[in-house]
């Protein structure tokens, strides 16, 4: 904070902000009173305001309060009570009775193409308390999401500036890609990383086949609605600065240079092989991992909005800026962007408004590393290389010796000058008409433009083994645009207990994506941005890919509601896609659901307690073309990576073309058929809130790329033939999710928490045959590790199974007398190697009969608890516990952090291999590891993956209205926050937070680091 | 208001309500519809299928250096091939196989294609002529695919069983999927199909091409082939007069000793020594990974520090060469200048890898240097050569009871190897036994004469000499364990890929 006092320009505005007001003076009063329900009884915690300020105090156990004023009217507001505005005129004492407020249950929610009030609900709808997101420095707003809603799973990958969760709303509903829908302001977007979480005014997430089947094919994997604020009241300024620190939660100790040469020597010897003369006389000693996380990991926010409106027009305007250090050296992320969002009443029967977003976001990425690098971890490197040499005349960086081929990860990052910059405008606009009572028309248009940039220079370099002394710029561009129109008519009329609603829509999006790729060599300065700078050839390598996608809906809605005590809605979406031949275009989904308001029933009236009571039920279908690329029903040529000369030099380079791609006429929609029941709960003055979802969701006609036999021959360049996506698969998720949240105040304290639960479990139900998907990244080193198959979760684990540890020479030679051909494993297996169990008696392990289930990377249970205390309006705290449980991790950073892999260096975890003289639970140190002891996928990867995290805690202080009054300011909080602070788990690698693809699931081998974040901040508003 | 409601429902409506929004032109590919509608385009198909050939699976390095230098042991490398412990999960196995079928699918496509243009486009004579010509090289690689298949897979010699499987025969493209599902075919129908293709070739091609396209098939490479696949199925007479056809088209001469080591270093390309190489050419606008024109082999292969330089010489292949001047045509000693990353030349050295101090020298130029070649390769690699067809016309005459014509053929190898005049006779070079004497002597001239040029594994096949060669490599090894010998080491085993989605496929014998 200081550093940015001192720093910002922005601050010393704040200071005199600060300062001004306290020079003047203005008439302040003291008003007294006392708060009490209908019954007379005295009502503590109301919230009491001057109106156009935030600032003032709340009433006290007896229902007393006292309050210094400078305006005109006060505002009254509790939990439960209708909100009172009252002039103090030239009173001095004001009291007042609160007027319990049934509608305060029926606070209106957001719902496709429309709104419902949330006590009419019957689909699975969560709304995300948004001021809970606020000011915990996440820079995207899915991330934001973590731990908010029962049901929605984030995971980060990684801490990387700007680095995008994984997001699975009910589980893993196809073997591709799950991510949700985000519909923003009524239009299809993606808020990536250009979208400033400060904007939103609220969001609500589409869980089951009711709530997100007027979506129909886009939604097969829930739908997320995000509202962007709107004006509202007097005219407002607000201005949050905030700055962080970020950190890893941990980094490995890698071996230094002695013990490098020691235990490399030691494993060289134990296979046989003759040590590495450079291993001797090493000069340096370099702790690459403290290079190569030498980022700050300083992020500063700005938000500056103004608002405004009132019943004929309003507006909002934001700007914002982030800028984003890295804990990675050279790596960071900043972004600008501005809103104007606006409503206008033109005539009693016409309103019109727009949304725009106007966004610059800048990257520097982590460098590309040729290849040479596995995770972000820099494993690859070695203590006895140094980080400089004077001598290279390539930008002065350390060489490796001889038979080091890796790269210089220090050098790498800087000597790859790489930037990516988006600019983006996301805009849409409205007209809404209301001819007749009850009937409305709403027109809108959303316009999506991407711009991109991509420019990287390469240095040329030497590593040693490792260089390239061409230099190389190269230079990518997209220009992406998406147009979405939509006309949508609402009828609502009501005769005697009967309400009925129908909405008619029909939408139409196109999507066209343009990309090109350029690259030079040979440029004659260090670093060149401009290809007028090179003197060697200009290449196209990606070509120019102009590419188009369309869709056309139409969709439906019917709302029935008797006496409100029955609702029952009807939906459906009709789709077509052009990644479908012409015969398989459209698809129908449809769902209906059905509610029952217990509470409203005569037979309950007495029920006191409970103040609603509500079930409900649903059942639909979805759609997702994810999966699916475009043309695929044509057959098509392409030249791409096809060269050849037939001049002896090669002058004259031609191109070839060939099939890539068999005419696919079959493939169809893939469907998600989901039902849900529910209860929702309201008890004790609505204090306590309770909803419990049970859903099941089956995912049919899955589409899987059936492998074709590689006989085809249809293939490019050094590739496999790309398969035909067929829909052929089944799968299953099914589970409970329950949101809690209970309110109390007590004397001068408030209490806010929310708490959700969801109990997950995924089964593929079937795929071709016995085939299964392999997946699992896990570096060079290991892979293969997951698989989907029927019987189990998507991307288990799979495996081998340790049975012990082989101790001594007899133990070898006694398993590979079990064996028909006198190898139980492999050829070279010895003492301090894994004996595998041999799961099918034939006295070998075998790849195709030994592997086997060892673990499930879906958590059983997620949950969440997010706190908020407040005292009398001046100190808040909040509290946001987040965990799993019931989850595996499979920790292939094992087969680097406890085992030399290839010229890589190793962790101090080495010390605890197994030798002669100290028998451990961690395989021998022995070069080239003859047993497969780190390369074979087996059950001692696999960790538990359960945690609890605190995942987010702030404190903050409002400075008292008294003090606010006398400088004209209305609200000026200041508060400090840290996130991802504490972590308790018995996983072993550095943290259990892993994502990872729908079946290369929580497979851990050195992501970027998670991080944990320290911030200040401060909030002003006048 | 009216005109408001209008104006929206316009904006609607001028989205288009029909499904004609839907249709879409894909502007990045061609599609069946407008491909092959014009000669040129078949000349771009075969473009594609010469690509298929030089690419990085086969020849531009994986098939080279996994299969051919490893199976027979002339390297010593990281893989199952080197230790013939293959199974059908070897990705390498996987690679030259995927590799081979997709010259068969491009070629097949111009093949079945041809006829089609030529019923429904009306084209004129020099089109006729034209497409022809690309028929018929399409045909020649066709047939050079099968007869690696058929090498790698049949599990029994075409003399031995022509019986037994080999490999699907594949001549069209498959469009739906049950049209993939082809089951393995003969080796005797593999081989009918090997010489049809090269026959036709023969018959169409010209006997050479004009600078411009110097790298293209000719009659003669077809001949050549035709002589080689008879030699392999041991019908020594008509393998006899396809290399005499060679022989006598006085096209063809050795190399002179001072341009003999250029053959393999990239600087006597095109020479008149040999009847078919891949041309490669240093890129330096695409490397190997997209593609490109270069090789890929010297990365694997150079002296240490120069590429990755993890295959080198087997130890024993080193003693092998005793004093025959050809070890330092094959190998770089380490006292050899080689170019370093900045292109200054210094001594080869030795690593962990090339304990011997020898490094592979064919297709690993001396100026491979990161600075001037950006690890590109250009050397060409060499398919077929005169000194291998007079080898192989030696191996056939001595089969016929021709043993003096047969050691002329060897000699004329040697002496040139020697430095001496290719046709004289010169007597402290000379060999002069007969019988299976001379067939050893052969078996291993071959050896020293093709060392690291990918014909060792199959000559070794052909001579059923496996199970005796390869023990002889379990010295001098570093890098895996011991070589065990089983029958079914002389065929590569049906890739796990293929017999998992192939519901016509059978598991070769053994595997």
């Amino acid at each position: 904070m200081k550093e940015n006092l001192q720093n910002k320009s922005g601050a010393h505005w704040l200071l005199l902000v600060l300062l001004l007001p306290t020079m003047l003076t203005a008439q302040v009063r003291q008003i007294t009173g006392k708060v009490t329900d209908e019954k007379n009884e005295p009502v503590p915690g109301v919230s009491i305001y001057q109106k156009g300020t935030t600032a003032g105090t709340i009433s006290d156990v007896n229902g007393n309060f006292k309050i210094d004023v400078t305006g005109a009217t006060l505002v009254f507001s509790f939990i439960g009570f209708t909100t009172q505005e009252i002039a103090i005129d030239n009173k001095q004492v004001i009291n007042v009775v609160m007027k319990e407020n049934t509608i305060a249950l029926d606070e209106v929610v957001v719902v496709g193409y429309g709104e419902q009030k949330r006590s009419n609900l019957t689909g699975a709808v969560t709304s995300v308390s948004v001021t809970d997101m606020e000011n915990k420095t996440q820079l995207r707003l899915d991330q934001a999401l973590q731990g908010m809603a029962a049901g929605v799973t984030v995971a980060r990958n990684g801490g990387a500036p700007g680095a995008a969760p994984t997001i699975h709303i009910r589980g893993a509903g196809s073997i591709s890609n799950t991510d949700p829908l985000w519909i923003v302001d009524g239009v299809r977007m993606d808020p990536g990383n250009q979208f400033d979480v400060d904007d939103v005014e609220s969001m609500e997430i589409l869980k089951d086949a009711s709530a997100s089947a007027i979506y129909g094919a886009k939604a097969a994997h829930g739908v997320i609605l995000v509202t962007t604020k709107r004006g509202k009241g007097e005219p407002r300024i607000t201005f949050k600065s905030s700055v962080s620190k970020r950190s890893p939660i941990a980094l490995p100790e890698l071996l230094g240079s002695e013990e490098f040469v020691n235990y490399k020597r030691q494993g060289r010897l134990a296979a046989g092989q003759n040590p590495e003369p450079a291993w001797d006389n090493w000069e340096h000693d370099t702790d690459w991992v403290n290079a190569f996380y030498n980022g700050s990991g300083m992020l500063k926010s700005y938000d500056l909005s103004l608002s405004k409106g009132d019943d004929k027009h309003n507006y909002f305007i934001s700007f914002a800026h982030d800028d984003e250090d890295g804990i990675l050296i050279d790596n960071g992320f900043k972004r600008y962007s501005a809103r104007i969002n606006s409503d206008t009443r033109v005539r009693k029967w016409l309103k019109v408004g727009e949304s725009l977003l106007i966004s610059n976001v800048t990257e520097n990425p982590i460098g590309n590393n040729n290849e040479n690098y596995s995770g972000a971890i820099p494993y690859r490197s070695i203590p006895i290389m140094p980080i400089y040499d004077p001598n290279n005349s390539y930008g002065g960086w350390g060489r490796g010796p001889v038979y080091f081929q890796g790269p210089n990860p220090v050098a790498t990052q800087y000597q790859q000058h790489e930037k990516r910059t988006y600019n983006r405008i996301d805009a849409n606009a409205y007209a809404e008409v209301s001819p007749v009572k009850g009937l409305m028309l709403r027109g809108t248009f959303g316009y999506n433009y991407l711009a991109y940039i991509g420019n990287r220079f390469e240095e040329a370099f030497d590593y040693g083994s490792f260089a390239d002394p061409i230099n190389k710029l190269r230079y990518s561009t997209a220009s992406n645009q998406s147009l979405l129109g939509n006309m949508v008519v609402t009828y609502e009329t009501t005769f005697n207990k009967h309400a009925v609603k129908g909405m008619l829509g029909y939408e139409a999006f196109r999507y066209d994506p343009l990309s090109f790729n350029v690259m030079g060599t040979g440029f004659v300065t260090d670093v060149a941005a401009s290809f007028n700078l090179g003197s060697g050839a200009i290449s196209v390598p990606d070509r120019f890919m102009p590419g188009q996608e369309r869709m056309l809906s139409q969709f439906g809605r019917v709302n029935y509601n008797y006496d409100d005590r029955i609702l029952i809605e009807a939906n459906f979406r009709r789709d077509a896609s052009s990644k479908f031949g012409p015969n398989n275009r459209w698809g129908v989904f449809p769902s209906v659901s059905a509610g029952w308001r217990i509470s409203e029933e005569k037979f309950f009236e007495n029920v006191s307690i409970i103040s609603n009571l509500k079930v409900r039920a649903s059942t639909g279908k979805l759609g997702s073309d994810n999966p699916l690329g475009n043309f695929l029903f044509l057959k098509s040529y392409t030249s791409q990576f096809s060269t050849y000369a037939f001049d002896a030099t090669g002058a004259n380079k031609v191109s070839g073309f060939f099939i890539s791609k068999f005419p696919n006429t079959e493939v169809q929609w893939e469907e998600i058929n989901m039902h849900n029941i529910a209860m929702d709960l309201k008890a004790f003055k609505n204090k306590l809130s309770l909803i419990v979802e049970y859903y099941i969701k089956d995912t049919k006609q899955l589409l899987y790329p059936v492998p074709i036999p590689s006989s085809v021959g249809i293939s490019v360049h050094n590739f496999d033939p790309v398969n035909p996506e067929v829909n052929i698969g089944t799968m299953r998720n099914a589970g409970l999710d329950v949101e809690l949240g209970y309110n109390t105040q007590a004397g001068k304290f408030s209490i806010n928490t929310s708490g959700n639960v969801s109990f997950m479990r995924n089964k593929m139900l079937s795929l071709v045959g016995d085939q299964y998907v392999t997946g699992g990244n896990g570096g060079g080193q290991i892979g293969g590790m997951t698989r989907t198959q029927p019987g189990y979760p998507i991307s288990s684990f799979f495996g081998y199974q340790v049975r012990q540890m082989l101790n001594n020479a007899n133990e070898v030679f006694a398993i590979n007398t079990w064996s028909p051909d006198g190898i139980y494993q492999e050829a070279g297996t010895g003492p301090g190697d894994f004996m595998y169990w041999d799961l099918n008696d034939d006295g070998k392990v075998t790849l195709q009969h030994d592997r086997t289930f060892i673990g499930n990377p879906w958590p059983k249970m997620a949950y969440a608890l997010n706190v908020n205390a407040t005292y009398n309006n001046m100190f808040d705290l909040s509290l946001q516990f987040q965990g799993v449980a019931g989850v595996e991790i499979f920790n292939a950073g094992k087969a680097y952090a406890r085992n030399f892999f290839g010229d890589n260096n190793t962790t101090v975890l080495i010390r605890e291999a197994w030798t002669a003289e100290n028998h451990t639970q961690h395989p021998r140190n022995i070069a080239s590891d003859p047993n497969g002891n780190f390369g074979r996928p087996s059950d001692y990867f696999v960790e538990k993956g359960d945690y609890l995290k605190l995942r987010n805690v702030q404190l903050g202080f409002n400075v008292p209205a008294k003090t606010l009054q006398r400088i004209k300011v209305s609200k000026l909080r200041v508060y400090i926050n840290a996130n991802n602070f504490l972590t308790f788990t018995k996983y072993s690698g550095f943290d259990p937070e892993i994502a990872g693809s729908n079946t290369s699931r929580g497979v851990d081998y050195g992501q970027y680091p998670q991080v944990r974040t320290i911030s200040a901040g401060v909030e002003v508003q006048f | 208001m009216k005109r408001i409601v209008a104006i929206l429902f316009l904006t609607g409506l001028s989205f288009s309500c029909s499904d004609s929004f839907l249709d879409v032109k894909n502007e990045n590919e061609l599609t069946a519809q407008n491909f092959f509608t014009k000669v040129s385009e078949f000349d771009l198909a075969l473009n594609g299928t010469y690509d298929a050939v030089k690419n990085l699976d086969l020849f531009g390095q994986t098939f080279y250096i996994q299969t051919l230098l490893s199976l027979a042991h002339e390297a010593d490398y990281w893989n199952a091939q080197c230790r013939n412990e293959v199974t059908p999960a070897d990705g390498n196995v996987y690679i030259a196989w995927r590799g081979f079928y997709r010259i068969v699918a491009r070629a097949n496509d111009i093949i079945e294609n041809a006829p089609r243009f030529l019923a429904t486009r009306n084209p004129t004579d020099a089109d006729k002529t034209t497409l022809n010509l690309i028929v018929a090289q399409a045909q020649f690689l066709r047939g050079f695919a099968y007869f690696h298949l058929v090498r790698l897979w049949g599990e029994a010699s075409y003399a031995t069983d022509a019986s037994r499987l080999a490999v699907p025969l594949i001549l069209k493209v498959a469009t739906l999927r049950d049209e993939m599902m082809i089951p393995r075919a003969t080796v005797g129908q593999v081989y009918d199909q090997i010489i049809k293709d090269f026959e036709f070739a023969a018959e169409n091609l010209p006997t050479a091409w004009d600078a411009n396209n110097i790298a293209r098939v000719t009659r003669y490479a077809a001949k050549g082939f035709l002589g080689q696949v008879y030699l392999y199925m041991e019908d020594y007479a008509t393998a006899r007069t396809y290399f005499e056809e060679v022989l006598t088209s006085n096209r063809y001469q050795l190399a002179p000793f001072n341009r003999y080591e250029d053959l393999f270093l990239g600087n006597n390309e095109f020479s008149n020594e040999s009847l078919w190489e891949l041309n490669y050419v240093v890129d330096m606008a695409q490397n190997i990974w997209e593609n490109g024109l270069g090789s890929g082999i010297a990365l694997v292969i150079a002296p240490p520090g120069r590429g990755w330089s993890n295959c080198t010489p087997h130890g024993v292949n080193i003693f092998r060469f005793g004093s025959d001047p050809r070890l330092s045509i094959a190998t770089y000693h380490q006292d050899d200048l080689v170019a370093v990353t900045d292109g200054s030349m210094e001594p080869a050295g030795r690593s962990e890898f090339n304990y011997t101090g020898h490094s592979f020298k064919k297709y690993a130029p001396k100026n491979y240097s990161v600075l001037a070649t950006n690890r590109n390769s250009g050397i060409n690699y060499l398919v077929m050569r005169l000194a291998d067809v007079y080898l192989m016309y030696a191996e056939t005459l001595n089969h016929l009871g021709e043993d003096g014509t047969a050691a002329e053929y060897v000699n004329k190898v040697r002496r040139r190897a020697y430095g001496f005049p290719a046709n004289n006779p010169e007597p402290t070079v000379d060999y002069t036994g007969s019988g299976t004497a001379l067939r050893d002597f052969i078996r291993e001239e071959r050896f020293k004469e093709l060392f690291g040029e990918g014909h060792r594994w199959y000559d070794i096949v052909r001579w059923k000499i496996v199970k005796e060669e390869i023990e002889k490599y379990n010295d001098f090894r570093v890098t895996q364990g011991e070589i065990i010998y089983h029958d079914k080491d002389y065929y590569y085993p049906i890739p796990l890929q293929e017999l998992d989605n192939n519901t016509a496929m059978v598991p070769s014998t053994g595997y």
